[in-house]
This record gives structure tokens, C-alpha cells and sequence, in this order.
């Protein structure tokens, strides 16, 4: 199967399971994130950053990059964007940089983002930033519906902390709904967001089946 | 054509990726530099915060951020690194340290501490920096019951009594959590040593240097 995939050009339907399982794939590491929307959101917008960047870079050299050293080169453009944007988020929003930490630098190794970086070398300039901001808005919306819903259901409140970690301007978010230790700890902790995605992933599935009926 | 042929094809590529390289380099050091003085004025001035809230405006008149030491003490301070002191004085005599020390074994690892304490060696308060401990288990300390954290405030190494310095479980005077015994026992100790080292380095955290 592999073989057919890579020689021939993949079917639309192959191509997207594969954008499919990269982006589950490119997902579950970032996961972490997403007790609270407002790390969600900041941990989404690096990623969005990072693939629109990265893509553009690598648009930009141009397709005569042999395969072996394109990877190569896609690592180095994919870190070195991601070092230039946490040294910004250390001097423009610490607290947020703090709060995610090593998740920040690991984005560097993200199978997403390098594999999307890498694909969009061959593709001109502004199609491959439309890629990767398309990708990074997919990563936005996710880690958000994952995180509004953990972090409704774990602690009872929506954009917790978003003052002190997206500027004074987002406190104005901050609701509370319930008082926190009525949440369901579950929720909050790593295998939370894991059942979570797999039910975001059932929903998805069954809103497609309902729509588009699959004849078996 | 082989292999040498190839070689050969790989040549530019490799030049670029070098190149890249190179870019990035310079690019991240000039954002490196560019930053620095900015991202060095928000840490201290949310440490300042810090420390506002933890010294009593009454105790000191001096500038507490730059009057700063660094001392190395991993076995009472819990880390390999050098711990900062921050010395309080009013009208030039010691009226309190605010030290950083680290709780190392907490149920996920390091526990960074601030920790207050005035010249006659009483507690003036203790928070929390950062931690990884379990959300909603090992946190209780921050929204569950902050006045856990109140608790150290008036305390010293006579009271309580040095063996009664533990939490309930291990047979001394401090509450743990439920469901964190491990947060509150690696709290309470790191505490008690600060205060052992504070005790034994007294002169020294105050000597000017």
C-alpha cells in the first residue's frame, strides 16, 4: 500500500486520511495545552506562525532541493522559526512562555508541522503559506474546542488565567461558571485530553457520515 | 553515474541548507540581543511583585532586587544551581531575606519556592513559583486552599518544635493535602531546611560583599 501511495499519485481519498492521521498525529504532543483556552490559544497561534513561516522559507528555496538534504534543510527552517518566536514570546508575553514551557521548542520535532513544511517546498510562494496557514488554523480550532470543553467540564470556567497570559486586555474573557473543585478532575488531567480528542473525533466522523452516507 | 555523479548533485543543496543555517544563526542572535533587556525587565518586575507581597513595605527602604546574592547550598537549598537572596534593610540594618529555594522532590519533580524570612528568623511567607505537580490534586496550594500556604506565616524552627516540623501524616503540625501528601511533605521540608540554612548563614546572607 505504502508503494502505491508514494510511486503513483496518491487518490484524493488516500491523500486526505494522510492529512488526516498527520494532523492526530501533529496534535496529540501539543495536547498538553489544552486545559485552558488561553494556553490553547497561545500554543495554537505558535503553530499557525510557525507553519505559515516555515512554509514560506521553504517555498522559497525553491524546488531544487534534493530530497534527502529538503528534510534536512526543513528541520533547520522549522527550529530555527520556532527559536525566533519563543524569543519573542520571552520578551513580549513571559507569562504565556512560561506556561508552556518545553512544549514550545518540542514544536520543532512536530511531524505536522515538518511534514507540511517539507510537502509545501515544491509548491509556489503563496500557495504554500495558504497551506500552512490553513493547517495552523485547523491546530487553532482544535486545541480551542478541546480546550473550551475540558476545561468547562474540569474546572468550570472559560479563558481561566487569560489575563495574566494574553495581556490585560483578554482578563475581560475570564468567566467563571462553577467553583473549581466541582470540576471533573478527569478532565484536567493528560488522559482527559486524549478522551476528549477521541470524542472530538467521533463527533467529526459521525456529522460526515450523517451528511455524506457511505454505501457499504 | 553513479555514485561520484551524484555526490556531485548534492553539492548545492547542501550549500544552501548551509546557508540557511547560517541565517537562522545570525537571525536568532540579533533576536537574542534585541530581546535580552526587555524579557530581563518583565522577569523583575514580576518579581518585584513577588516580593512587594511577601516583605511588608514597613521592613525595608532599600531596593530588595539588586540587593542580591547568590549563595551555592544544594543539599539545604535543593538545587545544584545558585540560589538568589534578596536582602531587605531599613536604614541600613537587616530586617529580612527573601530567598529562592527548591522543593526537588515533589510528586513531579521541582517545586520553585520563594521564601520570606525576617531578621530574627520568623516566617514572613512562603509561595509557590512554579511546579508541575497534578492539576486539582497537587495544586491545592493555589486556588483549593491558599491559606495553606498562609499557615508558615509566624513560624520558625521553635515553633513548631523542630520534630513537629512535618506534615500530619509523618507526626508533625502541617496539614497535607488530600490526595497530595507527597506536594505538601516536599513543601514543608524545603521550608524547614531554608530556614536551617538561614539559620546557620545568618551573618553571611547579610555581610555585604
Amino acid at each position: 500500500m505504502a508503494e502505491t501511495a508514494t510511486s503513483s499519485s496518491p487518490t484524493t481519498e488516500q491523500a486526505r486520511e494522510r492529512r488526516a492521521l498527520l494532523l492526530v498525529l501533529g496534535i496529540c504532543p501539543m495536547m498538553t495545552a489544552s486545559d485552558t483556552l488561553a494556553r490553547a490559544l497561545g500554543l495554537g497561534l505558535v503553530s499557525l506562525l510557525t507553519l505559515t513561516a516555515a512554509s514560506l522559507v521553504m517555498a522559497g528555496l525553491g524546488r531544487g532541493m534534493r530530497p534527502g538534504l529538503r528534510f534536512a534543510t526543513t528541520v533547520v527552517v522549522v527550529a530555527g522559526t520556532i527559536g525566533c518566536l519563543t524569543l519573542l514570546m520571552n520578551a513580549f508575553a513571559y507569562r504565556l512562555h512560561d506556561s508552556l514551557g518545553i512544549f514550545l521548542p518540542l514544536l520543532a520535532g512536530n511531524v505536522l508541522i515538518v511534514c507540511t513544511a517539507q510537502e509545501t517546498a515544491t509548491a509556489g510562494a503563496a500557495r504554500a503559506a495558504l497551506r500552512g496557514a490553513a493547517t495552523g488554523g485547523l491546530v487553532v480550532m482544535v486545541l480551542l474546542l478541546l480546550a473550551a470543553a475540558r476545561e468547562l467540564v474540569g474546572r468550570g470556567s472559560l479563558w481561566h488565567d487569560a489575563g495574566a497570559l494574553l495581556g490585560s486586555r483578554a482578563g475581560a474573557l475570564e468567566t467563571t461558571f462553577f467553583r473549581e473543585d466541582l470540576g471533573f478532575l478527569l478532565a484536567m488531567l493528560p488522559p482527559g485530553a486524549f478522551i476528549s480528542l477521541g470524542l472530538l473525533a467521533a463527533a467529526w466522523n459521525w456529522l460526515r457520515n450523517r451528511a455524506r452516507p457511505v454505501e457499504r | 553515474m553513479s555514485a561520484r555523479h551524484d555526490a556531485r548533485r548534492l553539492i548545492p543543496p547542501a550549500l544552501v541548507l548551509a546557508i540557511v543555517a547560517a541565517a537562522f544563526a545570525a537571525l536568532l542572535t540579533l533576536l537574542a540581543d534585541l530581546t535580552r533587556e526587555r524579557a530581563a525587565t518583565h522577569r523583575e518586575s514580576w518579581l518585584t511583585q513577588r516580593l512587594d507581597a511577601l516583605v511588608p513595605p514597613s521592613l525595608y527602604d532599600n531596593d530588595m532586587l539588586s540587593d542580591r546574592i547568590e549563595v551555592l547550598a544544594p543539599a539545604s537549598l535543593g538545587t545544584t544551581e545558585p540560589v538568589s537572596v534578596y536582602r531587605a534593610r531599613r536604614a541600613g540594618r537587616p530586617t529580612a531575606v527573601v530567598l529562592r529555594p527548591v522543593a526537588p522532590d515533589g510528586y513531579a519533580g521541582e517545586i520553585e519556592l520563594l521564601v520570606a524570612i525576617a531578621y530574627d528568623g520568623s516566617l514572613l511567607g512562603v509561595q509557590v513559583l512554579s511546579h508541575n505537580e497534578t492539576p486539582g490534586l497537587g495544586d491545592a496550594f493555589e486556588r483549593r486552599e491558599p491559606e495553606w500556604l498562609e499557615r508558615f506565616r509566624g513560624r520558625s524552627l521553635e515553633d513548631p518544635p523542630q520534630r513537629r516540623w512535618a506534615v500530619r501524616k509523618d507526626g508533625g503540625e502541617f496539614d497535607q493535602f488530600t490526595g497530595a501528601t507527597i506536594t505538601a511533605r516536599a513543601i514543608v521540608k524545603a521550608v524547614r531546611s531554608t530556614l536551617e540554612f538561614y539559620g546557620r548563614n545568618r551573618d553571611k546572607l547579610f555581610a555585604d560583599d
